[in-house]
């Protein structure tokens, strides 16, 4: 046999359709188990959700009745969904300036040449790797108010005057999720940031420095401007990633101190549907969730299209 | 004349130097000594400090003052990401439970290792270690593989819907967790699926499976189509294109990905917590139980959390060149 031959032989029988056709074969092959996975885990169970919300149903099982918009029309009475989709904002505002505002200090800070350097950016990971439970637990003892650490350092320091109680305000436990739910994120949004930061263009940093410009002035209209996109996206998944906080949450206040003050919409689902069990209402709350996320990606992303840096 | 300039701008630095580490020095004796200095001294000697050694520095050489600012803020940096884990997580787990009586330690006054052999002891914990390595092993090859065809399919095939299936990736990797899990619930209970490993294992691929995706559709979106043209002008079929040319050019993206979704799958709890009811406990929810105000034992909380960590913070730093590619597509993960 010929070597020629042989090359076309190769081929399996897909290979000798036409082109366009052999395209289109191929992509339902490989798409296709993809596909079947997505469609039984993912898409069925969304649609599925759907009937969910128009019946009731309990997490324990049982008989499933249909209830018409009765989910639904309980949103708009439920002081606890107002109180929670509150918290949620109240949640993600401060969190997203401190977690943009600090990565950014940051990443100019390790954007700079300076011995190890390398070593701190690779401790920028441990934030970002470490399980959620465990920096909960973590910061449950290191902030705790008789055994933690913290407490004590900031009275020595002479920072503040009397150890501070990180677990029991209202609304100051929020906050306190807000600050540690910032030391696990601002990692990433640092490293989003030096990437970014590395097309820069050196020689209009130069430039900029030679006609005498500051470090400021430096900073104020040659970076930031470069840097504005990448703002946004920082912004826009800093947002998303906090919408949907639930392990600081559940691992250390369980939606407390008080009433609820410290729940957010999503917890607010994840008790209803399984904790409550209350399935049908949690699927509704589910599913403003899911707008509230997908309304604000698609928007603020024009269809994702921003999401890919470069 | 330029003799003088220097001597003042290196006195001006050293003096700076010696500013920031004077009030550093200062404010951390306080640990030790009981005696006032006022935050506000601090601040402002360690500012004065910095400013005099960049401007110093810059004097003596453009651009070096910078430098060592950054270096020193760099240095606050670390600490406030590694004392917590380090004296909290790392010496914490060192302690014995009644060190906890006489007040917190940094240092564990006698140090051992009992709360690691303790942890054994916990069922449900040694449970949950050897099913969060099952699932999320097993989670991150079946998500990767999958998507391996997928992501070709989608970065190098032209048919017709290829947008709107990019699109799609994009629109379900956005879901929220909490939206797919209600659903998912209710029919997993028909199937007799919760609590059971393959279905822990389901759950946990639906939730990576989008996000897999898309990653891989960027890494294969960098192969240059010439050489996958090339061979198949050689004769090779699709899957020889993808076997023998797409994934050797793609390896280190391929292993990024499969090791983000490891990542991903043992740090899940929501899941995880959800899908078990008594006979699958994973790691992550384990560890909440741990958690109880009760009788929860610090060192031992200390002692799991680095249990659950050491894996994935190994990963992290091994793949730490891969996770921030910084060539042309720019993509984070």
């Amino acid at each position: 046999m010929s070597g020629a031959e042989a090359a076309v032989r190769r081929g399996t029988w897909l290979s000798r359709l036409p082109i366009r056709r052999e395209n289109q074969a191929y992509a339902a092959l490989f798409l296709g188990p993809t596909f079947l996975l997505v469609l039984a885990l993912i898409i069925y169970p969304l649609v599925f959700s759907v009937s969910l919300t128009f019946s009731r149903v309990s997490t324990l099982g049982g008989e499933r009745s249909w209830v018409g918009f009765d989910n639904w029309a309980r949103l708009f009475r439920d002081p606890l969904f107002a109180q929670s989709l509150g918290q949620t904002v109240m949640y993600v505002v401060p969190a997203c300036i401190l977690a943009v505002v600090i990565g950014l200090a940051v990443a100019l800070v390790l954007n700079q040449d300076f011995p190890g350097r390398l070593l701190v950016r690779a401790s920028l990971l441990i934030p970002w790797a470490l399980p959620p439970v465990v920096v909960a637990a973590m910061f449950q003892w290191f902030l705790d108010g008789r055994r933690g650490l913290l407490a004590p350092w900031l009275v020595q320091l002479g920072l503040v005057d009397k150890a501070p109680a990180f677990f029991t305000g209202v609304p100051g436990t929020l906050y306190t999720l807000v600050g540690i739910h910032v030391w696990k994120t601002f990692p990433l949004i640092a490293l989003i940031f030096l990437v970014s930061l590395q097309y820069l263009p050196r020689e209009t940093i130069h430039a900029a420095q030679i006609d005498g410009a500051n470090a400021w002035r430096r900073f104020r209209y040659v970076t930031l401007p470069f840097l504005l996109p990448t703002i946004g996206v920082a912004l826009i998944i800093q947002l998303l990633v906090t919408i949907q906080l639930f392990d600081l949450i559940f691992a250390l206040t369980g939606g407390g101190p008080g009433a609820y003050s410290t729940y957010n919409l999503y917890f607010y689902a994840f008790k209803t549907s399984f904790e409550h069990t209350n399935l049908s209402y949690g699927a509704v709350l589910a599913y403003v969730v899911t707008a509230i996320i997908v309304v604000l990606g698609v928007v603020l992303t024009r269809g994702g299209r921003s999401l890919r840096l470069s | 004349m330029s003799n003088a300039n220097d001597r003042r701008a290196r006195l001006r630095a050293w003096s700076g130097a010696a500013l920031v580490a004077g009030a550093a020095g200062l404010e951390l004796s306080q640990l030790f000594v009981d005696w006032p200095f006022p935050v506000w001294a601090y601040v402002v000697a360690t500012v004065a400090g910095l400013v005099l050694l960049w401007r110093g520095l810059d004097q003596l050489h453009i651009g070096m003052g910078a430098r060592a600012v950054a270096a020193v803020l760099a240095l606050f940096v670390v600490l406030v990401i590694v004392v917590p884990f380090g004296v909290v997580v790392v010496l914490g787990s060192l302690q014995r439970p009644v060190d906890l009586l006489t007040g917190p330690h940094v240092i564990p006054p006698q140090p051992t290792l009992d709360q690691y052999v303790r942890l054994f002891n916990i069922a449900y914990l040694s449970e949950g270690i050897r099913n969060s390595l099952i699932v999320s092993t097993t989670a991150a090859i079946v998500a990767t593989l999958l998507a391996l065809l997928g992501a070709y399919a989608i970065a190098s095939l032209r048919f017709p819907g290829r947008r709107a299936v990019y699109t799609s990736v994009m629109l379900i990797y956005m879901l929220p967790g909490i939206a797919l899990l209600v659903p998912l619930v209710a029919i997993f209970r028909t199937f007799r699926l919760i609590d059971t490993l393959p279905g822990m294992i389901l759950g946990h691929v639906a939730l990576i499976l989008p996000l897999v995706t898309w990653l891989l559709v960027s890494a294969f979106e960098g192969v240059e189509p010439d050489l996958e043209h090339a061979a198949r002008i050689d004769g090779a079929g699709r899957f020889d294109a993808l076997r023998r040319v797409v994934i050797p050019m793609t390896v280190p993206s391929i292993a990024t990905t499969a090791v983000f979704a490891f990542v991903l799958s043992w740090n899940e709890l929501l899941f995880s917590r959800v899908l078990y009811v008594s006979s699958t406990p994973m790691l992550a929810p384990s560890i909440v139980n741990l958690m109880d105000p009760i009788n929860r034992v610090e060192p031992q909380l200390s002692a799991a959390g680095l249990v659950a960590s050491v894996p994935v913070l190994i990963l992290a730093l091994v793949m730490q060149r891969y996770l921030i590619r910084g060539r042309g597509e720019g993509a984070v993960i």
